[in-house]
């Protein structure tokens, strides 16, 4: 595996077309979803708590959605193979367990603090 | 539009996919690659971080249960949070799917490919979306 190549690839080669729009499209749902969610969970913390602080578990909670969207991200280069090598897989390893640590993290102190024995 | 597409970025992929992929391409699975690519000393980190994502949406979707237990407390879960708790769990189910794909390119099968991998990750990333908004519109 190289280092690190860039390659200038069309979306619209990985098959034949209707396939190849097929897995263009399917990745603005993927994509968009999880970028959808770190908009609106941000803005609900906003409107629902107003001037007062965030909540820890909220804060994390939020910073979890917004790692997992810049995963989903990472993954439309990997799959088209627009940059690939070996740093490309430790970022990808990075974000991946950052997006990962966040997501247990705080859905674990979301759940502690309203049901699990304290 | 596409013929534009294609005279910009005219290149095919550095290893690409069989155009003919079998049914199911498990056969075909490799740790030792990534999308075709031999990946040498990093394996394991490779194999470490993908199980990790996995296994995350897995336990985080088991807190989220135990979060709305206590939360609500015998009173209706709203829609927000079942598409959130719903949209983890099969966003669990494409990261493994995920794996599948990755390890068996360029041979990943068509099962792996949809059902596991593209078709649960649109559907995840979208209920987690919608799930996300709902939350909004319940306080506005």
């Amino acid at each position: 595996m190289p280092i690190l190549e860039f390659h200038a690839i069309n979306p619209l080669s990985i098959g034949p077309l209707g396939l190849s729009l097929y897995f263009l499209l399917i990745h603005i749902p993927i994509v968009g979803g999880f970028g959808m969610a770190a908009y609106y969970v941000i803005k609900y913390l906003r409107r629902f708590y107003g001037q007062r602080p965030i909540p820890k578990e909220w804060k994390l909670f939020w910073l979890a959605i917004v790692w997992a969207t810049i995963h989903e991200l990472i993954e439309v280069p990997i799959l088209y193979q627009w940059i690939i090598g070996q740093i490309l897989v430790i970022v990808f390893f990075f974000i991946q367990i950052i997006a990962g640590i966040y997501l247990v993290w705080g859905t674990y102190l979301l759940a502690k603090k309203y049901s699990l024995p304290r | 539009m596409f013929k534009k597409i294609s005279k910009i970025l005219p290149y095919l992929a550095v290893i690409p996919t069989n155009p003919n992929p079998p049914l199911i391409g498990i056969k075909y699975f490799n740790l030792d690659t990534f999308i075709g690519q031999t990946l040498g000393w990093l394996k394991w980190p490779n194999l470490l971080g993908l199980s990790f994502a996995a296994i995350s949406f897995v336990v985080s979707a088991y807190f989220i249960i135990q979060y709305t237990k206590g939360f609500f407390a015998g009173r209706q879960i709203p829609k927000s949070w079942k598409f959130i708790l719903w949209g983890i769990f099969i966003t669990a189910i494409a990261e493994i799917g995920e794996m599948l794909g990755y390890y068996e390119w360029p041979n990943a099968g068509l099962i792996e490919t949809n059902l596991l991998l593209l078709l649960p990750h649109a559907l995840g990333g979208t209920l987690i979306g919608l799930g996300a908004y709902f939350l909004y519109k319940e306080i506005t």
